[in-house]
């Protein structure tokens, strides 16, 4: 029997600039997806398997990155959907969402226990875009469920307040316990902890992404979409996806295999798949 | 010697983030019922090698002049004190919680900006955001429930509480109309 | 018949007055005329203008809306014609033929523009409304805009304005990724330079590329259906406010001190969400007319704000419009009827449309999108109609406050300006004896105008779109691949070396367009068109207009001259700006700077090539024959100051043939990499070649010296000259086993070259047979000044 091809909801806030581009990254991965207005209705929702939050500047940053979307009626049956189980990815501006609505980490569901501020960068100040080598902490969530632990990939990262922080004691010591670090920036060959710019915004030990406990919602600093192929990866890249980009200079292979971010988007369909369905198969 | 001195900088054309604060706050966090009005002011503490408090603001009032790293007077108007509490100024209904980020990252920049034009002086800036709550009962010190109204108003502390501070990379004080300024954090 | 001009409307008393009357009564209104300008309106309308009349016409007259100097000079000298041209300059940006996909002729819109004065006044938010205006450009075309480029003129940054410099600098580079990171459009490249005369002016110019598909282009000008249906005229976005009214003709004089502090409030006030908002509403809108059937109209607001737009629209379909200035949402009361036809307010477009269309279009912003909420006080509204005579008609509270023809509003004025060639400032430069070329190396990698520019570009948000291949840093142009699922790519790069227009404006023209053509072949893409903004000082200055004149020649010459690759046409000039007035009250003005943008086109964008060395074991062409001319060189700057010494002259036929080579070569992918020949000559370029390989294998290069002069016995060359020389040219890294087919296309394609070297894993760069021997560099060696040399004056 056929299985139902996986479907997901980009979720247009007033300000997100990337919709357009991540509805295409789903797409490249097999699964099928559509733009919903942050205001449209609800019921629509919950007809889909999975959420994005894209990145952007929803409301202008107003107040706080993701604070003023925090509040915004759609978190509330994305909050419901999460608890259902269904995954909910935030990249970036989407991620300060999480962060700010408290769905992430989620310790206890709904409180804000952590914090996205302003990147801390030697002798500079404001946006910074570069890409960033990761290590895979964990491989039970759904961006990196395709992926096995300490993995190293690479991703690019743009934004002006990244830094994971909190104020609760132990709590980063917990997160690393039960596997909800998803990501940390690393060196090209995984090396843990790096300086600045490896570690583009001072993020504490290095944290790049962060999960719920059940791994189903994630809030990510690095934008997957902007590596979904090969096309995307420059050329002087450090590491293995520098190599393989070399290796594919020339060919029309770096427009049509996916780059590292294709693994995210992989992770996300075979996360609803086999964890969702409950099927071991592809769909 | 040291002199402090308080540049306070708000807005002189429509400020859409006071607005749209205002909006959160009314109706999707459900306080209509008790918030009125909203204002924001960017209050910079300022610290200053100088001879005297004269000299101090005479130092700030060139950075002011010749850069747009405090303010841009083709939007802002501002005013130049030695000191600055939380509630100068408040009238009986309103509040004003103030919300200072907990590193140094912006006072850096500030700095690094003066020395950028060759003025000498300015040792440490920071910064923090006064957000005036008009509320629609003036507030009084006997009320039980004013400390957790604010911090609703105040402190992100879940999904639908709380607007101005996250209190893991920021702090928030609350002052009143009658003097008084406490932590609004839990 | 004329319409009564109601008494309660004023006037400005024009006719029937002296000179010295007149003056008196233009300044205290404010404008900006002359008088004999003034009496032109008058014999225009057959009458003394209204205020409104007289504001309508001051703004729509002043250098920046007419290019009331240039005009005839741009007329006679550019190519802006070719069988790939969509629509050349005359709208808000130029539309050329990128590829026809799946049946779909898809185009590339390219607007270009400057915004120097703001800049300077205001440094964050002058930058901010540059980008803001100039995307607007292109989404009024139906474009969506896929990148954006800024050619950035500082002062000096160590020099006697240095904190106001670097003030101005920063303030520039956070308004532009303030505005266009918001917004959503990545950052192709730029350039950047610094000279003291850019001290009291400094030049912030803006690309905006868009991809659109050919049938739907939206024209700025109301449909021909019009004549025999209804239309509305609707403005959309924010709230109109008293910003930057007299904006046009601020950006049209000579910055004075004094009054810069006035000025201030002569910006407008940027909004990239808002932005943002309009633009994705706005595609529902353009989806809606092309679902219905409906022609459209469309068109930005800039410069001369409501008046400019409308009578623009009416005047290109010979149509006239009727508009109701009390319907315009306003941020505050009160306001003037000329302050509302004429002010700036950014964030806004104007549309006309079916009358029953309307309804729909306003629904889209102001309840699907939620404008009037989310953007308090912005919103779409219907402020007039088409009327079938062409006239310009404005009412206010019950009176018209405006009507003349569209044509006489529109038509501009035409100045022939006084040109007179300058006295020749060239002296021959001689080489001095003992100079150590590894520490004169190291000098120029490090000098402020050659130096990476990381600091900057590390700013800007340069992939998303996730359409971005080549980032800036990476190669000599940005290269995209815009058309989700096509394998057709977009290099762009712009150029202009501001030394050049020092010393003789002609080849500052030629060379900015040699250069352009030269960064854009270099990624492996061939020209399809160029885009232009000339930024001069005050053109009533003889001197200044004939440099003007001269480096408008250079460039008509150069795109002529190099042609396109296949047909060999002149490259078309589809769009471009003119910015004069970049003059100081105390009389100094910029070095003539003309900007030029180059766009090609990768038929396989997966052939591009980028700057760094790939591997070792690889063979080093050069192309291009080394110069004598050291004149605007970063070599001569570095060691003998701002010495005005003759420079290379630009060989079109050598850039055709080399442009043509090249890209035969990338398109055979026979090579690893590839890089021009510009600031700092082949040294600098083989340095950054080293730099720019990749981070975890870095690639060196062993380079004979002596065979910079060719390969033939006995070449001769000062060692100095070889390395230096900005003669045009390009360098190549080729694998040994491709080198046959590409001698074979060289020797077709008659380009000079030689092999200069081999490529080594990690041994930094050396260099053979210089007069003192041999010399190396380490890659930490290199890095060191070309990663610090600029950032001090960027930070």
């Amino acid at each position: 029997m056929m299985e139902s091809r996986v479907r997901i909801a980009v979720i247009r806030f007033p300000g997100v600039n990337c919709e357009d581009e991540t509805k295409r990254a789903v797409e490249s991965q097999g699964m099928d997806c559509d733009i919903l207005m942050w205001n449209g209705p609800r019921e629509r929702l919950a007809e889909y398997d999975g959420y994005i939050l894209p990145g952007g500047f929803t409301y202008q940053d107003r107040v706080r990155a993701g604070a003023i979307a925090a509040k915004d009626r759609i978190v509330d049956c994305l909050f419901e959907e999460a608890q259902a189980g269904k995954p909910v990815i935030g990249i970036c501006n989407g991620a300060q969402i999480l962060i700010e609505s408290g769905m992430v980490p989620g310790m206890t569901p709904g409180k804000v226990e952590m914090g996205l501020a302003r990147n801390i960068m030697p002798d500079r100040d404001g946006y910074y875009t570069r890409w960033t080598h990761l290590r895979v902490e964990s491989d039970a969530s759904c961006v990196t469920w395709a992926m096995s632990s300490l993995d190293v990939t690479s991703i690019p990262t743009a934004h002006a307040e990244g830094r994971f922080v909190t104020i609760d004691e132990g709590l980063i010591d917990r997160l690393f316990e039960n596997g909800q670090v998803v990501m940390t920036y690393s060196g090209a060959k995984g090396e843990a902890e790096p300086a600045f710019p490896y570690n583009p915004n001072g993020s504490t030990r290095g944290i790049a992404a962060v999960s719920n406990s059940s791994g189903n919602v994630v809030a990510m600093m690095p934008h997957p979409e902007r590596a979904a192929w090969l096309s995307q990866v420059p050329e002087s890249l450090s590491g293995h996806w520098g190599a393989e980009r070399r290796g594919a200079a020339g060919s029309r292979r770096i427009l049509a295999e996916p780059g590292p971010g294709g693994e995210v988007f992989t992770s996300l369909r075979t996360f609803i798949v086999e964890r969702l369905r409950g099927r071991g198969g592809e769909a | 010697m040291i002199e402090r001195v308080v540049l306070t900088v708000a807005l002189k054309v429509t400020d859409n983030e006071t607005l749209s604060a205002l909006e959160a706050l009314r109706t999707k966090m459900g306080m209509a019922d008790s918030i009125v009005g909203l204002a924001r002011e960017v209050q910079w503490e300022l610290d200053v090698e100088a001879d005297s408090p004269e000299s101090a603001r005479c130092v700030i009032a060139e950075i002011v002049e010749r850069t747009n790293v405090f303010l841009n007077p083709n939007k802002h108007r501002s005013t130049l004190a030695s000191t600055a509490h939380g509630y100068d100024g408040l009238d009986d209904d309103e509040v004003a919680i103030l919300v200072t980020d907990r590193d140094g990252a912006e006072s850096a920049a500030a700095v690094a900006a003066a020395s950028r034009i060759g003025v000498m002086g300015l040792r440490k800036a920071s910064r923090r955001i006064r957000w005036r709550v008009r509320l629609a009962e003036a507030p009084s010190p006997g009320d039980p429930g004013l400390l957790p109204l604010l911090r609703r108003i105040g402190v992100s502390s879940d999904r639908g509480t709380g607007l101005f501070s996250n209190p893991h990379s920021q702090t928030a004080l609350v002052a009143f109309p009658w003097g008084d300024e406490k932590p609004l954090d839990a | 018949m004329d319409a009564v001009v109601p008494s309660f409307v004023s006037i400005v008393r024009v006719l029937g007055i002296g000179d010295g009357e007149l003056l008196h009564t233009l300044v205290q209104a404010g404008l900006s005329f002359t008088p004999d300008e003034a009496r032109r309106v008058a014999g225009l309308l057959g009458r003394d203008p209204t205020v409104v009349e007289a504001n309508i016409f001051n703004t729509m007259w002043s250098e920046h809306c007419s290019y009331k100097s240039s005009r005839k000079v741009l007329g006679e000298h550019l190519p802006t014609e070719g069988a790939g041209v969509v629509l050349g300059p005359g709208e808000d940006a130029g539309i050329v033929r990128l590829a026809t996909v799946n049946g779909k002729s898809y185009c590339i819109a390219i607007a270009h523009e400057s915004h120097n004065h703001p800049s300077q006044v205001v440094p964050n938010e002058g930058a901010a409304t540059g980008i803001g205006g100039i995307v607007r450009d292109v989404y009024c075309m139906g474009a969506d805009v896929v990148g954006v480029l800024d050619p950035l003129r500082f002062g000096d940054p160590t020099g006697k304005n240095a904190e106001r410099t670097r003030e101005i600098v920063h303030g520039v580079v956070e308004g532009i990724w303030q505005y266009s990171n918001a917004l959503g459009v990545p950052n192709l490249g730029g350039d950047v330079y610094f000279d003291s005369s850019f001290d009291e002016n400094c030049l912030v110019n803006v690309v905006a590329l868009g991809l659109v598909v050919e049938e739907e282009v939206i024209r700025s000008r109301i449909p021909l259906e019009a004549t025999d249906s209804d239309y509305d005229v609707i403005l959309v976005g924010k709230p109109t406010d008293p910003s930057g009214f007299g904006g046009a003709t601020f950006a049209s004089r000579v910055i004075d001190e004094e009054r810069a502090l006035d000025d201030k409030y002569a910006v407008q006030v940027p909004d990239p969400f808002l932005k943002r908002m309009l633009t994705v509403a706005t595609r529902d809108v353009f989806k809606l007319a092309r679902d219905s059937g409906a022609v459209i109209g469309f068109k930005d607001l800039g410069a001369g704000g409501i008046a400019c737009a409308t009578s623009e629209l009416g005047a290109a379909a010979g149509l006239g419009v009727r508009i109701d200035l009390s319907k315009v949402i306003v941020a505050e009361t009160n306001l003037k009827p000329e302050v509302i036809a004429c002010s700036e307010t950014q964030e806004r477009y104007c549309f006309v449309v079916p009358k029953g269309l309307s309804p729909l279009v306003l629904r889209i912003y102001n309840e699907v999108f939620e404008l009037p909420e989310i953007c308090h006080g912005s919103g779409a509204s219907v402020i007039g109609e088409v009327i079938q005579e062409a006239r310009f008609i404005l009412e206010h509270e019950g009176a018209v406050v405006c009507d003349a023809s569209t044509e006489a509003i529109t038509a501009g004025i035409c100045y022939m300006r006084e040109s007179r060639p300058r006295e020749s400032v060239e002296r021959e430069y001689v080489l001095p004896d003992g100079l150590d070329v590894r520490a004169v190396l190291l000098d120029v990698l490090g000098a402020v105008n050659v130096a990476s520019r990381e600091h900057i570009y590390r700013h800007y948000d340069c992939e998303v779109r996730g359409c971005t291949v080549v980032r800036p840093g990476e190669a000599d142009a940005g290269v995209i691949a815009p058309i989700p699922s096509a394998g057709v790519g977009v290099a762009v790069a712009c150029d202009g070396n501001p030394f050049y227009g020092a010393v003789d404006s002609y080849q500052a023209g030629a060379v900015a367009v040699a250069e352009s053509v030269r960064n854009v072949a270099a990624v492996g893409a061939h020209p399809i068109a160029l885009t232009d903004c000339l930024n001069f000082g005050n053109p009533e200055v003889p001197e200044v207009f004939h440099d003007f004149v001269e480096a408008v020649r250079g460039i008509g010459d150069a795109a002529r001259g190099i042609g396109l690759k296949d047909s060999g046409e002149p490259i078309p000039v589809v769009s471009g700006n003119v910015s004069f007035y970049n003059q100081s009250s105390g009389g100094s003005a910029v070095l003539p700077s003309p900007i030029v943008c180059c766009v090609g086109r990768l038929v396989d964008v997966s052939r591009h090539l980028t700057t760094g060395f790939k591997r070792g074991g690889d063979s080093v062409y050069l192309l291009g024959r080394r110069g004598t001319k050291l004149g605007a060189s970063a070599f001569l700057r570095t060691v003998a100051g701002d010495l005005k010494a003759p420079v290379p002259e630009v060989d079109f036929d050598d850039e055709r043939r080399m442009m043509v080579a090249v890209t035969d070569i990338a398109e055979s992918g026979l090579a690893a990499s590839c890089h021009d020949v510009s600031d700092g000559g082949v040294a600098v370029a083989l340095a950054e070649m080293v730099l720019l390989s990749p981070e975890d294998d870095p690639i060196g290069a062993r380079i004979s010296v002596r065979r910079l002069c060719g390969s033939a016995p006995g070449g001769s060359g000062h060692d100095l000259e070889l390395m230096f020389s900005e003669a045009g040219g390009y360098l190549l890294e080729v694998a040994p086993g491709e080198e046959d087919r590409l001698l074979n296309i060289l020797e077709d394609r008659g380009v000079w070259y030689s092999r200069i070297g081999t490529t080594e894993a990690g041994v930094g760069l050396w260099f053979t047979g210089t007069a003192d021997g041999d010399f190396a560099l380490t890659a930490e060696e290199l890095a060191r000044p070309w990663t610090d040399g600029a950032t001090g004056a960027m930070r």
